[in-house]
């Protein structure tokens, strides 16, 4: 038997090994990513150029304001210290005398005031979260006071499944 | 270039302070530059951000005890500038953080400069979409070319918690781009 001709009969073209490395990589890179590289940003001519004097310029107007000379205002401070100390003890003096705002009076006031004008950007969760939910009573809810036994009496009369509402698992 | 550590010293004396400041801004305005620009997306609000960064830094170079690198603590410094520069920005306009992204972009189509070609635009409004961590992490890894170390020191992440953030981030603006362009 005649033995098969060794030799290989395919044949690749010349300086295809050669390039293979570099089209491979071209192809590659072209297809990488879908996200240009490219983001069209740009800036003014000379913008890097003139950015440290700005900047010097900036914090020298910085350190400028802020030295304010004291010495010569000095004596009108003590004056007007003095004064100042004098009127809120008067103040507080007579205050003490005419009125007898507490201090819890005016918070509250003030808070109210503050929730009624004043839409919260708060989530019930927020809420939650800071209210003192351990220190609350059922009564804190209602302008008048219910007491305890009838409130149970009402959820009995008109709850169909009262003892789905575990209450004594809660205590 | 100056050594780090050099900078760092002659910015903490008196006086080598001015001139080490120089130095300083000449390293690395064009980073930072860059790093705020893709966050506020507008020059003028780019440029008010940079001069307040470096104000910043020049201001608290004497609390920088170098436990983290020089460039990675101004990094950051800008970072947090450009976000709350957002944030105030927002406020003033009365909308949300993700109106105000949305609006930003709008500008671009307007904004002289910027290269108005379709898909830069498309880039920016794919970007836009993304939370602002993921938004971040994309800038710095795919423009910046910063290491995964190194934006995990300026953004004080984990290696692990970055490569997702960026994976998921490349994710969603590829599959942004091709939904665009089969709508076409």
């Amino acid at each position: 038997m005649k033995p098969f001709d060794k030799k290989n009969p395919f044949k690749a073209p010349e300086g295809y090994f050669e390039e293979f490395d570099k089209n491979l990589f071209k192809k590659l890179s072209s297809k990488g990513s879908a996200i240009p590289k490219k983001e069209g940003f740009k800036l003014p001519d000379g913008y890097f150029d003139s950015l440290s004097d700005k900047l010097q310029q900036k914090l020298k107007e910085d350190q400028q304001s802020k030295v304010i000379p004291l010495k010569s205002y000095k004596k009108y401070y003590y004056a007007a210290a003095t004064a100042a100390a004098v009127l809120i003890v008067a103040l507080v003096l007579n205050l003490n005398k005419t009125t007898e705002i507490s201090f819890d009076d005016l918070a509250q006031s003030d808070i109210e005031n503050y929730f009624n004008q004043n839409e919260l950007d708060l989530t019930s969760y927020e809420l939650a979260e800071v209210m003192p939910i351990s220190e609350l009573e059922m009564t804190d809810m209602f302008d008048s006071n219910f007491s305890e036994e009838n409130v149970l009496d009402y959820i009995n009369e008109n709850t169909d499944y009262f003892d789905e509402l575990n209450l004594e698992d809660n205590e | 270039m100056i050594a780090e550590e050099t900078l760092v010293n002659q910015l903490q004396q008196t006086e080598t302070q001015a001139s080490a400041f120089g130095v300083l801004v000449e390293t690395y305005k064009e980073r930072l530059y860059w790093h705020i620009r893709r966050i506020v997306l507008n020059h003028d609000d780019t440029d008010d951000v940079l001069q307040n960064t470096f104000i910043k830094v020049y201001k608290n170079i004497s609390n920088f005890k170098g436990d983290s690198k020089l460039y990675s603590w101004m990094y950051r410094i800008a970072t947090n500038e450009a976000l709350s520069f957002l944030k105030v920005k927002s406020r003033m306009m009365g909308v949300s953080d993700s109106e105000l992204q949305d609006r930003l972009v709008e500008n671009l189509e307007a904004d002289v400069y910027f290269e108005g070609e379709e898909i830069q635009l498309k880039l920016q409004k794919a970007i836009a979409t993304l939370p602002e961590k993921q938004k971040l992490v994309f800038n710095m890894k795919y423009f910046q070319e910063l290491k995964y170390e190194e934006i995990s020191e300026i953004l004080e992440t984990s290696v692990g918690g970055l490569k997702a953030s960026y994976h998921l981030a490349t994710k969603k603006i590829e599959s942004y781009l091709k939904e665009q362009k089969e709508y076409l």
